[in-house]
């Protein structure tokens, strides 16, 4: 039982990174490096959901998603398929919800990477994709993972927009989180601590894993 | 019969108050854009690198033409074939010394690579550093390794911002001889930007002064001092005659070193060189008395014959541009010029100390 809601809190949480990671790496280029017109505004865009009560987000998701909303509506007639409450619903939830803390961590490592480093690449004979490759993401590569792991952990914890567009079915989208609210509910205090238990655990691997990650790569620090 | 440049760069931009307009014929060799800052200068490098887009204008090698507004051609910094090393080396942090070389390398087609990497190590003394990384070296390696990794592309014009301003006088010279060794032995020739006179005059063979987004003067290097316009754009204080010179003698019993410069021979205190050594050495030229007589046993240990070529006045001094087999610009007060009454191709003695006489090595 409890090896199931914790797998499906890791495939849930990972599916939302996997998700976020290009959208990201995108964002964090635009905004971090280069002069793009409306880059505040997009700044603010991709930043909202950390702002916003999660719980707004899920409604808005649901809105959006829900058989009557404009891409449900589009997705259930062209694959005949309706993702509200499955776990791809939570995996939705948990990427907008945990995509502001992966982008503004990619952003301010993007935007450190010194200018004439980048042109010496060019003048060197690489186009702006490999420039991109070679240079701008090693030397930005501590804040990238970072700001993965960040986005993971918090993917891994994420509750009010989940409950509202997957719901808390166990077995089908009932993650950690999600299982914890139903027994504390239930009063079944001894399964809800034994949840809580895993969750402390998952968080400090995570987040170890994101502090060891930091240390390696600390001897190869930008100038 | 016409002359083939290495580039020609007739170009305007403008941005906001600031524009520049300009038609340059840059020939082999080493040529110096001289300038204050904020007269253009990097705007010039930007456009011929690709990193600014000039308004109207042609740039182009006898390979490749980079941008033409006619021809609706701009071409994007990473084919244009030069090399670019900027004020502040830009090297890539995360890449070893040799990594650093290899990447512009390996990015070169086969048949266009000229230099190995391994002889590029070599010529720049950076065989035994090859494996550091870039923030382990002093900021004369890095010019040496951000020089060699420009050359590594085999570029067909090498283009320089200010490479030595944040280098001390003795890295400077250092550095001085290893451009001209490009210049001379590989011929690449080379576009170099600086505000500073002295390193004009020793490095270059051909300079053109920009003031405000426009050429003012174009030459050889010493019409930077006769051009009044360009005096007054220069600062004399602390002007150097950088010399190329080899070493003939070190005598350790009177600890003192003997270097050839020009027609002549020169003392300075004892340095850590050998006996046919080639080096650079520098003087100011506030450090040079000037004296019509011989005069009688000095403790200065160098009086040099030459005689005068030409005077420039500046604002507060007399310039006083000396032959003895090189150049020696010499700065005195004006009423020291009224009183030895000076003038052109007479024949006069300069005194320098020994310890006035820098030897400018590692």
């Amino acid at each position: 039982m409890i090896l199931a809601i914790t797998f499906l809190t890791l495939k849930v949480a990972l599916v939302a990174t996997v998700i976020n990671f290009p959208f990201a790496l995108l964002v964090g280029w635009l905004v971090g490096r280069k002069n793009v017109r409306g880059k505040i505004v997009l700044e603010i865009i991709v930043s909202l959901p950390l702002a916003l009560p999660p719980v707004a987000v899920g409604y808005g998701l649901l809105l959006l998603f829900g058989k009557n909303g404009p891409i449900g509506a589009l997705l259930a007639n062209a694959f005949g398929v309706d993702i509200v409450f499955t776990w791809v619903a939570a995996s939705l939830a948990a990427a907008v919800v945990s995509f502001p803390l992966m982008v503004r961590s990619i952003i301010v490592s993007m935007a450190s990477v010194d200018d004439r480093i980048e042109r010496s690449a060019r003048v060197l004979g690489a186009g702006p994709i490999r420039t991109f490759l070679t240079v701008t993401l090693p030397l930005s590569y501590q804040g990238i993972v970072a700001g993965v792991l960040l986005g993971y952990v918090r993917a891994l914890s994420e509750f009010g927009a989940t409950i509202i567009v997957a719901g808390n079915i166990p077995g089908r989208t009932q993650t950690l989180p999600l299982a914890i609210f139903g027994k504390v509910q239930l009063g079944r205090n001894s399964e809800a601590l034994e949840l809580v238990i895993v969750s402390v655990f998952l968080a400090a691997v995570s987040l170890a894993i994101h502090n060891w990650l930091l240390t390696r790569s600390g001897n190869r620090g930008v100038l | 019969m016409k002359t083939i440049y290495a580039l020609e760069a007739s170009l305007s931009v403008t941005q906001g108050e600031f524009s520049l307009t300009c038609d340059l014929q840059i020939p082999h060799g080493i040529t110096a854009i001289f300038g204050p800052s904020g007269s253009g200068k990097t705007t010039l490098l930007n456009c011929v690198a690709g990193f600014r887009t000039p308004n109207a204008g042609l740039i182009k090698t006898p390979r490749s033409i980079f941008y033409s507004d006619k021809q609706s051609i701009n071409l994007s910094p990473e084919k244009r074939r030069i090399g670019y090393v900027l004020q502040e080396s830009g090297l890539f942090p995360h890449l070893s010394v040799r990594k650093n070389i290899e990447y512009g390398f390996n990015l070169t087609p086969e048949s266009e690579r000229i230099y190995k990497v391994d002889y590029l190590l070599d010529a720049l003394r950076l065989a035994h550093i090859a494996d550091r990384d870039p923030k382990n070296l002093s900021g004369g390696e890095r010019q040496r390794v951000a020089i060699a990794r420009s050359l590594a592309t085999s570029p067909d014009i090498l283009l320089l911002d200010e490479p030595l301003a944040s280098l001390d006088a003795p890295l400077r010279g250092v550095l001085i001889k290893i451009l001209k060794m490009v210049s001379d032995e590989l011929s690449i020739p080379m576009l170099y930007v600086s505000h500073s006179l002295s390193e004009v005059i020793a490095l270059s063979d051909q300079v053109f002064v920009l003031a405000e987004g426009a050429v003012v003067a174009e030459g050889p290097p010493h019409i930077l001092l006769r051009s009044a316009d360009v005096r007054s754009l220069a600062d004399y204080g602390t002007f150097e005659n950088i010399f190329q010179g080899t070493v003939l003698k070190v005598d350790i019993h009177n600890a003192i070193t003997i270097v050839s410069v020009g027609d002549t021979e020169l003392t300075l205190p004892i340095k850590p060189v050998t006996m046919g050594q080639e080096v650079m050495v520098s003087i100011r030229s506030s450090e040079v008395i000037l004296s019509r007589d011989k005069p009688n046993p000095l403790s200065a240990r160098n009086i040099v014959k030459a005689f005068v070529v030409d005077m420039y006045p500046t604002k507060n001094s007399i310039i006083v541009e000396c032959e003895f087999g090189a150049r020696m610009f010499v700065e005195i007060t004006v009423d020291a010029r009224r009183e030895l009454n000076i003038s052109p191709s007479m024949e006069l003695h300069m005194i320098i100390k020994a310890s006035s006489v820098m030897l400018l090595t590692l």
